[in-house]
């Protein structure tokens, strides 16, 4: 075991040194395993591992639904999903920022990242609240914290990962994000009608839509509507497979794209080509990860490190407890991605010899983790909205993020006190 | 500012400035990636509009893959838009930083060198044992043999960015 630690050591220390977190990964997990097996043993395992994974079609569900996310980005959708939750919302205190939460995971249902869904958001409903009169820290907390529905609310870049990382379905995976995704929505609604009702200038009322215009503005994004139902409802129904969704994702958000006359060549080319490049680089993390749990498990480490926290008999709460913990403060430092792929290994056999489900701790991992999102040092999320607003103090975000972390915290315990609340609708799959 | 799975980078790129190399590349990337797209909806269409799906689609897929995951290697090794963790930035000075990106750039190509003969090597594996696919009987070998090519063109691009730290230390 004391291989593996060094080892794990090893890559954090490259990392922190700014070497690409693949190759990091990848040159140690070599190293190590050439110390305990040969150099010759190593390089041929490198080369099958990569070959192998390289072909794995399960993880051909990555590009497809990057491209959907490409295709949605550039169709404008944004805006309209903002328009339509404002016309719904907007006349409540704290409507606007009601508007953004909702649009966030609307936007989040058809793009599987965070960052990507913040930063769009940030550009399309922060320039609304500040003309409304809203609190510079209110409207920015909203932005912040919605973001993180990107990656809750199916299809989500993260849980794929995670799937891939504990060789869990990656379609359970999508559809048990949906009850806390909406469970998300709830509580941060929640919060902006609890704060705007203490000190209402922080969020005043806009103006009421009529419900011919609520209706107009419903209809603009009903293809959206469509699509989501259609690749989550065929996941969920097993009329498609997660890959399947994938494409089908993919085409249906270039048709709808099209429809609103918003891709050209030249913007159908941009969106395969950042689908690639995101493939690309995930992928070069994924090989570092392969290689480098590869050693890991010859090593021994996820048995004799399990082995010996269960010998400790503490009360299973307790561990999950610690491990939240352990999220949160590498959160301070890593982001989501790098979080994933060098803490689940370890710690996914632990949770599963203490009996809990693989699946309920993956939704657990992505919320944890994106706690570490939207909090400093390092708020990925509050990076992109500053860099989109420069004159934005960052302590003014940071203010504005803190009741939804109250929110976080609440959500985080019901995910861990009712494990049931995740895996009903997973389970309940054909 | 493109945003990737929680990890932001900045593409410094403009399209208009690439090589005819990487513009190469970055087209065969595009046409795989649109392959593998249209091949699974007229898989699904298939098996559900008029019962036959496409025969063999996971394999093809299998086979697209890599081609989308290392034509684009060179490209981004060549724009620096590896994943990175950003922890120890602004702590270093100007002089201490160059000296640093000068080694991780040496340590990343031996890093592509390991993998570019690791894969070779499969190759050879593979051809010697004649091992095909379960369903299309396609060879694996050259599947191999075109990663390992891909991956020395990435080990290219990185010696060329080495050669122009190397200049600016």
């Amino acid at each position: 075991m004391a291989e593996a630690l060094i080892g794990i050591a090893a890559v954090l220390a490259l990392v922190i040194l700014r070497v690409p977190l693949g190759f990091s990964m990848a040159a140690v997990g070599f190293g190590g395993f050439a110390l305990v097996r040969g150099p010759t043993a190593a390089i041929e395992t490198v080369g099958q591992l990569i070959l192998d994974f390289s072909m794995s079609y399960t993880f051909a569900i990555l590009p497809m639904f990057v491209l959907m996310g490409a295709f949605v980005h550039r169709s404008g959708l944004s805006e309209d999903l903002y328009d339509a939750s404002n016309a719904w919302l907007g006349h409540l205190r704290g409507g606007l920022s009601m508007a953004t939460v909702a649009a966030s995971a609307g936007f989040g249902a058809v793009c599987g990242s965070s960052v990507a869904t913040a930063a769009t958001m940030g550009r399309v409903a922060f320039p609304p609240m500040t003309r409304y009169g809203y609190d510079r820290g209110l409207a920015a907390g909203t932005i912040v914290a919605g973001g993180t529905l990107g990656i809750l609310i199916p299809p989500s870049m993260s849980l794929v990962v995670y799937g891939f990382l504990t060789q869990q379905d990656i379609g359970r995976l999508f559809i048990a994000g949906l009850a806390p995704g909406l469970l998300t929505v709830g509580l941060y609604f929640g919060v902006i009608a609890f704060v705007t009702r203490l000190r209402p200038e922080l969020g005043p009322p806009g103006p009421s839509t009529s419900w011919r215009d609520r209706l107009g503005a419903t209809n603009r994004v009903l293809g959206v509507l469509v699509l989501f139902v259609l690749v989550l409802g065929g996941i969920y129904v097993g009329a498609f497979t997660p890959n399947e969704a994938g494409g089908i994702g993919a085409v249906g958000a270039c048709v709808i794209a099209l429809l609103r006359r918003h891709l050209d060549w030249r913007t159908f080319t941009a969106s395969l080509v950042e689908a690639a490049e995101t493939t690309s680089m995930v992928f070069s993390v994924a090989f570092g990860a392969i290689i480098l749990s590869n050693f890991v498990n010859v090593a021994g480490l996820p048995e004799s490190l399990s082995a010996r926290i269960i010998a400790l008999e503490l009360p299973a709460l307790g561990i999950i407890f610690v491990i939240c913990l352990v999220y949160i403060l590498l959160g301070c430092v890593f982001d989501g991605l790098a979080l994933l792929f060098l803490t689940v290994p370890v710690f996914a056999p632990i949770v599963e010899a203490l009996g809990y489900d693989l699946i309920w701790f993956g939704i657990l991992v992505i919320i944890v983790s994106e706690i570490a999102l939207i909090t400093p040092p390092i708020g990925m999320n509050v990076f992109v909205l500053k860099s989109q607003n420069p004159d934005l103090p960052l302590k003014t975000i940071f203010r504005g993020i803190v009741p939804f972390l109250v929110a976080d915290g609440v959500r985080l315990a019901l995910v861990v006190l009712f494990p049931g609340f995740v895996l009903l609708l997973p389970t309940l799959m054909s | 500012m493109t945003a990737v799975l929680g990890v932001t980078r900045v593409t410094a790129v403009p399209e208009g400035s690439r090589s005819l190399l990487d513009r190469i590349l970055l087209g065969l990337a595009s046409v795989v990636m649109f392959l593998m797209m249209a091949l699974t909806f007229v898989d699904v269409l298939g098996r559900y509009l008029v019962r036959s799906p496409v025969p063999g689609t996971f394999e093809m897929i299998q086979f697209l893959l890599p081609w989308l995951v290392f034509a684009v290697l060179p490209v981004i090794t060549k724009d620096e838009t590896h994943i990175t963790v950003s922890v120890l930035d602004g702590v270093f000075s100007e002089r201490v930083r160059r000296i640093q990106s000068l080694a991780i750039q040496a340590f990343s190509a031996a890093v592509i060198v390991l993998v570019c003969v690791a894969l070779w090597r499969q190759g050879s594996v593979l051809s010697a044992g004649r091992y095909v696919s379960g369903y299309m009987a396609w060879p694996l070998a050259p599947m191999a043999y075109a990663m390992s090519t891909l991956c020395f063109l990435t080990l290219l691009a990185q010696l060329a960015k080495i050669r122009m730290a190397w200049r600016k230390r």
